[in-house]
Formats: structure tokens, C-alpha cells, sequence
């Protein structure tokens, strides 16, 4: 049920992608992320599964749980490997003639963009999937909230996002405790959330999201008050209990990523 | 008082967002498409708040669902919910706008940002498919669009109940109460 979500999908530990700056890591999963996305070569994706498995290894992170991550992912996974070795054409290896003029071909170079294709999305899942299993929510939005920084120049409410995305969290396991206990109310009167066509579906949903959105109000009413008699003024003059500090770590972990870089664009220039 | 108040509700609406999008309501369409119900409540009820309401709910879906899921396409989906968001609540803010005006022409921005974002990234997984990325942003746009309606019918209600209990004010409902 909604009370089984896991918030986020922190994995404590002491490991040295544990121990980096969530600032550090947060940029370096978007460059990780858009290096996956211009590298093409086939050694460029041998030399990425290499980086990728140490950072798995290095991260300490059970195997279990990443496999977890890419469980949502799966048919979306098969699905592009099926369509990309089909309908990619090319020298065929394979071929079923199915009726008329239509087959069934597996072509040598369907299988390389299959497999190419199949590790992109799942380097994708995998590399994202590490920041979060290493860094805590709470972590994850200081770290935005400093990345962001520099931005208020501009009008980027940076506390605000912070402020609102750490709400957000604290209230969701209380926000699904309710849901779960009003889904129970209304299923104990008849209710029926899972059959029926899309009209009675969407007319079961309103007495469950009625209930739900007019505590939620009251209770973003209640937060509020309580908060400016307590002098809450936003993020100005705002001091922390656990400050931020990038270390020799960050500094290593920044030079690897890229040097790394820097050899995958060289080759693919070269190759 | 106001921005504090609208931080919070953003954060409830963001937190509410997360949870819709774990319900097991979910209708039976052929993969890889997906409908959940009501999973745009949150945000067109923020529409109605105000813009910066509506920003904030989205922002922090994104932000949401990437700690949660990990899953970038899911991140870049509900981003495209941003432009439907502000020119709603730009559209309400000005006044004087027929409230079918509004869900008409949200539901077309609506539609085109994710059957565009849908064509934008095919290619990404299936190269040199441009026929297919077609074919998929359309079917995309169109679900959307079935989608954003059944939606609003499922936030009509939930606005009214706000109304009444004094908790929003939309100046849709207030004059018939």
C-alpha cells in the first residue's frame, strides 16, 4: 500500500562516495550524465562499464538495491532493446518470414545499437540511482540549496526550494498514513478503487482525494501560523547545525571524473 | 504571512504529487504508456492558487520523483509540466478568463509539451527512428490530453470542497457559494 513508499532510497555507510559533498556529487552525476549521452564508440562503453562498476564498488552499496532501482525500468529497458534489434537495418543475420512482405530480421548492426542502447539507459539508471542511495534527502537539498545559491542574483528563491522540498518529505510518510486510513474508510463503505471503467474510477477517487487535499490545506494553514510565531523570515541570516565542507576527497573524486572525461571525448574525436 | 503560506502549500502539493504518483490506481493501457489518475490534481490545484505556487509544485515534483525513483525520464516529464502550470495560473491571475477557456487551453500546452518532450527523447533509445518518435509523441500528446480533462473533472470537486471550507480562493466558485 502508499505506506510502503521509501523516502528516497538512502543506504547509510561510510564509503567514500558516502563521505563526498552532496554539492560535488550532484554536479558530477550531471556530468556523468552528459558524458553517457555523447559518447557513441564501443570502447567508449566498455571504458564507461569499467567506471561504472568501480563507482558501484566503491560506493559499498549492496548489489541488491541497485538492481532494485532498475526494477521500474525493465520493461522500458527490453522494450528498446527489442524495437532497436528489429527494426534496425543492415546485414542481416537472421530472418523468419511472417506473411506477405512482412519478417522478422535481426540485422549485426540491430544488435550493437540494441546493446549500446540497453547499457545507455541502464548506465543512466544506475548512475542517478548512486547519488541518491549515497546521499540523504536532507543532504540532497542542502546541496541544491547551495548549488543554487548563486543564483538568487537572479531571483532563484534557493531557501524556498530547500524549505519546501525538506516540508515535502517530513510530510509525505504522514500524508500517506492518512491516505491509507482514508482508502480503509471508504473500502469498509464500498468503495472500489481498482475496477470499472475510467468514470467509475475517476468518481471513486473523489471521495478519497476530497478528505485528503482539504487536511493537507488545513494543515499548510496550521504549519504556516506556526511558523511566523516563531519569527521564520525565510532563508536570510538563516545559520545551519551541520555546515558543508568540500575536502581532499572532492578534490580527488572531481580530478578522476575528469581525466575520465577527457579520455572518452579524446577517443571519440580520435576514433 | 503570504510567502511562508505559499512555501507550505507548495510543499504539501509537491508531497501529494509523490504519493498520487505511487497510488495503485492506474488505468489498463497497452505499455509503455502509463495513466494514473488524478496524478495532475496537485498541480492544477496549485494553477489556482497562484503562479508561484504552481512553480514551486513542480519544481519540486521533479525534484521529488528524482530522489524517489532515480528515473530521469519520469524527472523530465513532469517538468514539462511547468509551462501548462504558469500560463494556468498567469491565465487566472488576469481575470475575466472563462474557466473552460482556461482548461482548454492548458490541456492543448499540456499535450504538446509532453508529446514533443516524448519525440525529443525517443532518439536518444531508438536512433535513426524518426518515424517512430513521430508515432510516439502523437500517441503521447493525445493520451495527455484524454488524461488532462479526466483530471480536471477529478479537481472540480476538490476545488469546490476547498472553497467552501474558506481553505482556497479561486473566484470560480465563491460567487456561486
Amino acid at each position: 500500500m502508499l505506506k510502503d513508499i521509501t523516502l528516497g532510497q538512502y543506504v547509510p555507510g561510510e564509503s567514500f562516495i558516502h563521505k563526498l559533498d552532496a554539492r560535488v556529487k550532484i554536479v558530477l552525476t550531471f556530468v556523468y550524465i552528459i558524458i553517457l549521452f555523447i559518447i557513441d564508440q564501443t570502447i567508449n562503453y566498455a571504458l564507461f562499464t569499467i567506471f561504472t562498476a568501480m563507482l558501484v564498488f566503491l560506493s559499498r552499496v549492496p548489489i541488491g538495491f541497485i538492481l532494485k532501482g532498475l526494477k521500474p525500468m525493465l520493461f522500458i529497458l527490453s522494450f528498446t532493446a527489442v524495437i532497436n534489434l528489429f527494426m534496425t537495418q543492415g546485414e542481416t543475420i537472421w530472418s523468419y518470414h511472417i506473411v506477405g512482405s512482412w519478417s522478422l530480421e535481426i540485422t549485426k548492426e540491430g544488435i550493437v545499437i540494441a546493446v549500446l542502447m540497453l547499457l545507455r539507459l541502464l548506465y543512466l539508471v544506475i548512475g542517478t540511482s548512486l547519488l541518491t542511495l549515497t546521499t540523504s534527502p536532507l543532504m540532497l537539498t542542502d546541496g541544491i540549496e547551495k548549488l543554487l545559491e548563486p543564483f538568487k542574483k537572479i531571483g532563484v528563491p534557493s531557501h524556498e526550494i530547500a524549505m519546501m522540498m525538506t516540508i515535502a518529505i517530513r510530510f509525505i510518510p504522514t500524508l500517506a498514513e492518512e491516505t491509507d486510513k482514508i482508502m480503509k474508510a471508504q473500502m469498509a463503505r464500498g468503495a472500489d478503487f481498482e475496477s470499472g471503467n475510467i468514470v467509475r474510477r475517476a468518481k471513486a477517487m473523489i471521495p478519497l482525494l476530497v478528505p485528503l487535499f482539504v487536511s493537507a490545506f488545513r494543515r499548510a494553514d496550521d504549519l504556516a501560523v506556526a511558523m511566523e510565531s516563531r519569527c521564520y523570515r525565510g532563508g536570510d541570516n538563516r545559520t545551519r547545525m551541520k555546515q558543508m565542507k568540500a575536502t581532499y576527497r572532492d578534490a580527488v573524486a572531481g580530478a578522476v571524473v575528469t581525466l575520465f572525461c577527457l579520455v572518452l571525448i579524446v577517443n571519440e574525436i580520435i576514433l | 504571512m503570504n510567502k511562508t503560506k505559499n512555501t507550505i502549500s507548495a510543499a504539501l502539493l509537491t508531497a501529494l504529487s509523490m504519493l498520487i504518483a505511487f497510488s495503485p490506481v492506474k488505468l489498463p493501457v497497452p505499455p509503455p504508456f502509463s495513466v494514473t489518475l488524478a496524478s495532475h490534481v496537485p498541480t492544477m490545484l496549485a494553477v489556482f492558487i497562484n503562479p508561484w505556487v504552481a512553480l514551486f509544485s513542480v519544481v519540486g515534483s521533479c525534484l521529488g520523483f528524482w530522489l524517489l525513483t532515480s528515473n530521469i525520464i519520469i524527472v523530465i516529464r513532469a517538468a514539462s509540466h511547468i509551462l501548462f502550470a504558469l500560463a494556468g495560473a498567469y491565465m487566472l491571475k488576469k481575470g475575466k478568463v472563462n474557466i473552460f477557456a482556461v482548461i482548454v487551453a492548458t490541456s492543448l500546452i499540456h499535450a504538446a509539451a509532453e508529446g514533443l518532450i516524448v519525440y525529443i527523447l525517443t532518439p536518444l533509445v531508438f536512433p535513426d527512428k524518426g518515424a517512430a518518435a513521430l508515432a510516439l509523441g502523437y500517441t503521447a500528446a493525445i493520451g495527455t490530453l484524454f488524461h488532462h480533462y479526466v483530471d480536471c473533472a477529478i479537481t472540480a470537486p476538490i476545488l469546490y470542497a476547498l472553497s467552501r471550507a474558506k481553505l482556497i480562493s479561486t473566484g470560480v466558485f465563491e460567487r456561486r457559494i
